[in-house]
């Protein structure tokens, strides 16, 4: 149980770093993307269109209609690929690696410890935006991502680890 | 893009960031098989099912690719039930927070600095914090509590500069 433990926690601050990487990465992509096109690309609206017209399915009788199901696959891998041709093809590869680690780790520990373990993207994306993108780091900068890390730890310290029985 | 609205767009990203988790913990709690967790049974499922189907007559006879038999047993529904039957309300409600959260939050991008407009989405561990409390039944107790207060002061301190 303990080696779980350490295993899920290893596995959330790795995903950490990585999306921290994978923040700063889309910041470039975006900043030399056609902002005006990617806003008005048709097939992002209908994309999300369908996205929460699967959702609201889920309250109908048509919750386990698979030709929505269906629908709902495309749409994901269409705003994929608009990620990756659009934005940034190295970002998305390296989110889809940290949201992996996420997920992964969620299977050794509980959600509310797992996410706050995160908090070191903060970190990571703060210093290379300052480092390779030129963006200001004040002290209260500072200041404000070390209160939101100490909250992180706070949260992770205070979390119970057994989750009660789901019903 | 006036400045309050960029911050109002990254709250609102946030809080569906932090929605994601909860729901995919769900889908990772009802889906799980024996012995395996649950990515490991749509990777299974799809090893079992769906590999051999498409590449049985790569081994066995290429020229089936082009045969009326191929085709109507390869989509055929019944081959794909179990994988669709993983996706049910957890995931895509999990998917849609989290997908939706995101680019909203990359498109906003362009309105203001990675390192601010980052950090303002640490909001994401109060609703995940507080959701897990809610709907998973998860303890929160006086730590957790102070650690969101921490992070909403952390991230007063840092929005105005947006």
């Amino acid at each position: 149980m303990h080696r779980k433990f350490n295993v899920g926690v290893i596995l959330a601050i790795v995903s950490g770093i990585v999306y921290g990487i994978a923040s700063v990465a889309f910041k470039q992509g975006i900043e030399i993307a056609n902002y005006s096109s990617l806003i008005t690309d048709k097939g992002l609206w209908l994309a999300v269109l369908v996205f929460v017209v699967v959702w609201l399915s889920l309250f109908t009788r048509f919750k386990s209609s698979y030709i929505l199901k269906i629908a709902f696959i495309v749409s994901i891998v269409y705003i994929v690929l608009f990620m990756i041709f659009k934005i940034s093809f190295s970002a998305v590869v390296l989110v889809v690696i940290a949201f992996l680690l996420a997920f992964l780790s969620l299977s050794y520990i509980d959600a509310s410890i797992a996410w706050p373990l995160t908090g070191c993207k903060f970190v990571v994306c703060s210093l290379i935006a300052y480092l390779l993108l030129n963006e200001s780091l004040t002290i209260i900068n500072i200041f404000g991502i070390a209160m939101i890390l100490l909250g992180s730890v706070f949260l992770v310290q205070g979390a119970e680890r057994v989750v009660k029985p789901l019903k | 893009m006036p400045s309050y609205i960029v911050l109002i767009l990254v709250i609102i990203s946030a809080i569906l960031m932090g929605t994601f988790p909860i729901f995919f913990k769900q889908w990772n709690s009802v889906n799980i098989a024996p012995n395996y967790g649950t990515i490991g049974n749509c990777i299974k499922e799809i090893y079992d099912e769906l590999f051999p189907l498409w590449t049985g007559p790569l081994v066995h006879a290429p020229k089936e690719y082009l045969s009326k038999e191929f085709w109507s047993e390869a989509f055929k529904y019944e081959h794909y039930s179990k994988i669709f039957d993983l996706i049910d309300g957890y995931l895509v409600t999990g998917l849609v927070t989290g997908i939706l959260g995101y680019l909203i939050w990359i498109l906003s991008l362009k309105f203001g600095e990675v390192s601010l407009l980052f950090s303002i989405t640490s909001l994401q561990f109060i609703a995940t914090g507080i959701l897990g409390y809610s709907y998973l039944k998860e303890r929160l107790s006086i730590w957790q509590v102070l650690g969101m207060a921490l992070i909403i002061a952390g991230v007063a301190l840092i929005a105005p500069q947006i």
